[in-house]
């Protein structure tokens, strides 16, 4: 039996792991009874006691944080599998087409203008989007045959211009209050969510989801040359902006929510890979799943390794990048 | 800025209206903004620094190998004296009257020295004398920012014999915490100068659990004109010291403002009228 017949049980075996993990730790002593008790009494009979500490830390910290988790992990993973397909490249990873970079920006500004942290996140999901839509506009009007090409060139240039903007505003930040704020949320981290946080961003990432499910066989057409795919029937312009439009809906939605947290869309989808194959079908809901759960593990590891929170991005990149190189030289040495 | 304005060409971060707004009444301190010094991130360019002909350049925060090096550097470059002073707040009374005797200032220097070591005395003598509560200081609009035990962030609430609940043996400084962390640590008092983190635990259901919010144990401090515990870390927190001071011992309002009133006066050269003593204490 080799990996792709047990993966679905393995993965689900390794989310229910990383969830038990990750509602069993914390700063505040709460044993897993104590959480059972906790739910059973919110099926039993609705109350909201605000005084009960435990209680208190159970619905508004670790449930919002654990779901907040597994949501962005997974559509973190799902754009990235989504950008790597339709690019045919496995270098790409969720923010090729700027969207993190504008986001970044969004949120940057926010904080300089001393903005609530309502409106810093949406600040960061309206640059966000806005960003791609700038580069899809840009890219149209470039004069490369190949389309996808001009949108990765377009995307780096915007989000190079995004850099220079968020350096500017950085330099002009006050260096006390608002710099330190700007650099912990370019770092990222999922401290501080809260249920209604999660009511907005939810709606939004299950939108962007649903698409890249739903089509997700159309996808393996799309990894053919565009000349192929047409020949076998499928609108190649149409599909790749629907599938653009939900990657960007996802990682906008994340980013706004969580800051920057790099490494993930990119490395999921090739862990994915090795479990699930090239096929898109199977590749998405094992890329979900992976990401899911390897959020929950690095967020749980965020929140209880020292005494104060590890930014997400440190770790996502420090657990990443070593595996993504063990990737690389494990599939040079098949090859 | 406290010890001789007239002689200051211009500021570094302070935009000075808002500063005039908020209550630095006294003609003189309406100079321009010219941009911070320090190192590689510079606003302020080499060339125009030059054009100003500053007969000296203070700085005073961290003494480090790094500061040391560029205050050497830029002193190398420009042929300007540079003098780099421990900011320490323990210390304000030496670094007044060292800047005082280098620019010859020695008489308003000894006055204003001799009014932050009153300050500095009455803190340490309420923290020799009064039992020890915790506190913890929120940062940034979620208030999760906080500056750990020992940092120059809330070096002045400590002075006072504060514990700091936030002590973490690796890190130093400015730290992210969580929630849960902040719930496990229930501190006796919340202290914060971010306006938008008094209003929004108003609608959390977290924050407002906290037995220090239960037992009205959040003292908010103005932002104007400094931050008065923290940002920037200079004698700006004696003003705030004095009123932590002042608002744990329960003194009336009118020797506090009295308190406000004088400190403007005597650092800061302005006159504030008791509404606009009122209006920076109601925060």
């Amino acid at each position: 039996m080799t990996l792709t017949h047990i993966k679905y049980p393995l993965l689900i075996c390794v989310c229910l792991g990383s969830l038990l993990l990750a509602f069993s730790s914390g700063q505040y002593p709460l044993s897993l009874q104590q959480q059972g008790m906790l739910l059973l009494h919110f099926f039993s009979q609705h109350s909201n006691d605000i005084n009960d500490s435990a209680a208190n830390v159970f619905w508004h910290l670790r449930l919002p944080r654990i779901l907040a988790a597994i949501m962005i992990g997974a559509g973190l993973a799902a754009a990235g599998a989504a950008y790597q397909g339709m690019f045919r490249n496995p270098l790409v990873s969720p923010d090729i087409l700027g969207v993190s970079a504008g986001a970044g920006l969004g949120a940057v500004l926010g904080i300089y203008l001393d903005q609530s942290m309502l409106m810093i996140q949406l600040l960061a999901f309206g640059s966000g989007m806005l960003m791609v839509l700038l580069v899809c506009a840009i890219a149209r009007l470039s004069q490369q045959r190949d389309p996808m090409l001009s949108l990765v060139l377009v995307g780096i240039a915007l989000a190079a211009l995004c850099g220079a903007g968020i350096s500017l505003i950085k330099l002009l930040a006050d260096p006390y209050s608002q710099l330190p704020s700007i650099t912990f949320w370019l770092m990222g981290g999922l401290s501080g969510i809260s249920l209604s946080d999660l009511q907005a961003t939810m709606p939004l990432i299950l939108i962007g989801l649903l698409p890249l499910f739903l089509l997700r066989w159309r996808m393996n057409l799309l990894s053919l040359p565009d000349d192929e795919a047409k020949t076998l029937g499928i609108n190649v312009r149409q599909t790749r902006l629907i599938f653009i439009a939900s990657a960007t809906l996802l990682t906008a939605a994340a980013v706004s929510l969580a800051g920057i947290v790099g490494w993930l869309g990119l490395v999921v989808p090739h862990i994915a890979r090795l479990m699930a194959g090239a096929d898109f079908r199977q590749l998405l809901p094992t890329s979900m799943l992976t990401g899911a759960a390897l959020l929950l593990f690095t967020d749980t590891l965020s929140r209880t390794l020292v005494d104060i929170e590890l930014p997400l991005g440190i770790l996502t990149a420090c657990i990443g990048a070593p595996f993504f190189i063990f990737l690389l030289i494990r599939g040079q040495g098949r090859r | 800025m406290a010890l001789c304005p007239e002689k200051l060409l211009g500021y570094a971060n302070q935009n000075p209206a808002a500063l005039i707004r908020a209550g630095l009444t006294n003609p003189i301190f309406d100079k321009p903004k010219l941009g911070r010094l320090s190192g590689k991130n510079t606003l302020l360019s080499l060339e125009s620094l030059l054009q100003l002909q500053p007969d000296l350049i203070v700085d005073c925060g961290n003494v480090s190998n790094t500061h040391l090096s560029l205050a050497h550097r830029l002193q190398q470059l420009t042929g300007i004296n540079t003098l780099l002073i421990d900011g320490n707040l323990q210390d304000s009374a030496a670094q007044l009257q060292q800047l005082g005797q280098v620019l010859g200032l020695e008489t308003r220097a000894n006055i204003l020295a001799e009014k932050a070591n009153n300050i500095l005395n009455n803190a340490n003598h309420y923290a020799a004398t009064h039992s020890s509560k915790s506190f913890y200081f929120a940062r940034s609009p979620n208030g999760q920012q906080t500056g750990l035990s020992g940092s120059i962030h809330t070096q002045a609430i400590e002075v006072l014999g504060l514990k700091n609940v936030a002590q973490s043996q690796h890190f130093y400084g400015l730290a992210q915490v969580s929630m849960e962390q902040i719930i496990q640590w229930d501190p006796d008092v919340i202290i914060t100068q971010e306006p938008l983190f008094a209003q929004h635990i108003q609608h959390h259901p977290v924050w407002r659990s906290l037995r220090a919010i239960k037992t009205n144990q959040l003292l908010v401090f103005s932002n104007q004109p400094f931050g008065w515990l923290d940002t920037p870390p200079g004698i700006n927190r004696l003003l705030g010291l004095q009123y932590l001071q002042n608002r744990l011992l329960n003194i009336s309002p009118q020797q506090v403002e009295l308190d406000v009133q004088q400190f403007f006066e005597h650092f800061y050269q302005s006159q504030l009228s008791l509404p606009q003593v009122r209006q920076l204490l109601a925060i």
